[in-house]
């Protein structure tokens, strides 16, 4: 079983130098090719991950950041708004309250006007009714002068009663 | 005189049993020789295959059962590999998946662990080596074939490339100068270097011999254990104890498919750690 025999030794060097020969050129490379590609696009799709993810979350931040800002503005302006309202609104009633003591004013003075001129007509015309009725009554007894006289009198006591 | 007559009677009826009993097992150990050892004669369904005889330069270069072993698992491994490569994508997929597997731990766990990147070059040979082994050591299962690793020419005809490829690498990548001032540790005491550069030869021939060693014994001893195994039902003659030996030879058979794959691992893994450890005798 042990005798000196290389044959078989040789066979198998021979053999495993051919084979490698050809399993190098038809498997080795193309399949070691191929997973180096892989594991290198693994590699890069991960790193390309990682930087999306730092870029989402910066501009995550970002947008958050500008969603706060939005947030100070509105409130800020709705503040103005309700201020500027108060303002307004207050102006308006200011306003509509002197308005409406202008034209109650007007309206009064134009009363005590009118009540005056309505006096005085009324004074006037009772004044010539008066003298219409008492001039038919006593049309000839009574001359000028005493009729201015009396007139005169009535009128003056007409005026006290008044 | 009567009880001497007896007792000799008896000697030479416990004399002829163990006879018996010797040639039976006689008998059965060459019966398991004669799977394990090498011969010009390729059994095939009973029928015997006689291969060629013929030598070159006066070596005897006949063609035996475990040359036929050695062609077969070449041929194999060209046709599925060779098939492999074909369906390995970018996208993997079924059987690429398997083979991967096997082609990056190689890649990784026996060659770039010891090598780092700049082991990319040894990478197809450590491949090849890996594969070729456990086929042939995984052949050996497989009914109708032979183990061609149990042969220790074959194993030591794998050392020899190892052997070659440690020194030449050493060579390659430190200089002659420095490949034999390498030989020795370095930092040892002047006055130790008698001693250590006949032990640390003898090393560098030791290891490759324990490489071939290693493999034979393993794909001998559990190839012999099944055969023993199995040859227990034939000696004892009975069908009551088939059940036991199949049993266990099945399950030695499991073993055998795991220390098939270990072998072929420890052998590249070595292989693969020795070439670094001449070409990086720093580490």
């Amino acid at each position: 079983m042990f005798e000196v025999n290389p044959g078989v030794s040789i066979w198998t060097i021979v053999i495993f130098i051919v084979l490698l020969i050809i399993l190098r050129k038809f498997a080795w490379k193309p399949i070691l090719g191929i997973l180096e590609e892989r594991e290198n696009r693994i590699k890069s799709s991960l790193e390309m991950a990682d930087q999306v993810k730092t870029e989402a979350t910066k501009s995550l931040n970002q947008y958050r950041k500008l969603i706060e800002e939005a947030k100070t503005e509105s409130i800020k302006i709705m503040e103005k708004a309700e201020k500027e309202g108060e303002k307004v609104k207050s102006d308006i009633i200011r306003k509509a309250n002197t308005e409406a003591e202008n034209i109650l004013t007007k309206a009064q003075k134009e009363i005590s006007i009118q009540k005056e001129q309505a006096l005085e007509e009324i004074k006037k015309k009772s004044i010539e009714f008066s003298i219409d009725i008492a001039s038919k009554l006593i049309a000839s007894v009574i001359t000028i002068d005493q009729q201015k006289k009396l007139t005169d009198k009535a009128l003056k006591e007409i005026t006290k009663n008044l | 005189m009567m009880n001497l007559l007896f007792l000799q009677e008896t000697i030479q009826h416990g004399q002829k049993i163990a006879q018996k009993a010797g040639e039976h097992a006689v008998e059965q150990s060459n019966w398991i020789l004669r799977h394990i050892h090498d011969e010009n004669v390729f059994e095939f369904f009973g029928k015997e295959i006689h291969l060629p005889h013929f030598s070159l330069f006066g070596i005897d270069l006949s063609v035996t059962k475990h040359v036929v072993m050695l062609w077969f698992a070449a041929f194999l491994l060209i046709i599925i590999l060779g098939l492999g490569a074909r369906k390995v994508k970018l996208i993997p997929k079924g059987f690429a998946n398997l083979l991967e597997i096997l082609i990056m731990f190689v890649r990784d766990e026996i060659v770039y662990v010891n090598f780092g990147k700049a082991g990319k070059p040894f990478v197809p040979f450590f491949l090849s080596l890996f594969f070729y082994i456990m086929f042939l050591n995984l052949l050996g299962l497989v009914p109708f074939c032979s183990t061609a690793t149990a042969n220790i020419r074959v194993t030591g005809g794998l050392a020899f490339i190892s052997f070659i490829l440690i020194q030449a690498s050493g060579i390659k990548q430190n200089g002659l100068g420095g490949y034999l001032k390498n030989i020795v540790p370095p930092g040892l005491p002047i006055w130790l270097l008698p001693i250590m550069v006949p032990v640390e030869i003898i090393g560098m021939f030791a290891k490759p011999f324990a490489l071939a060693i290693r493999l034979f014994a393993n794909m001998t001893g559990g190839h012999t254990v099944i055969f023993v195994l199995i040859g227990m039902i034939i000696t004892f003659k009975t069908w009551l104890v088939v059940p036991p030996p199949i049993l266990m030879a099945a399950i030695l058979g499991i073993l055998e498919i795991f220390i098939a794959l270990l072998q072929s691992y420890i052998f590249t893994f070595l292989t693969s750690l020795f070439i670094s450890l001449t070409m990086f005798p720093e580490h």
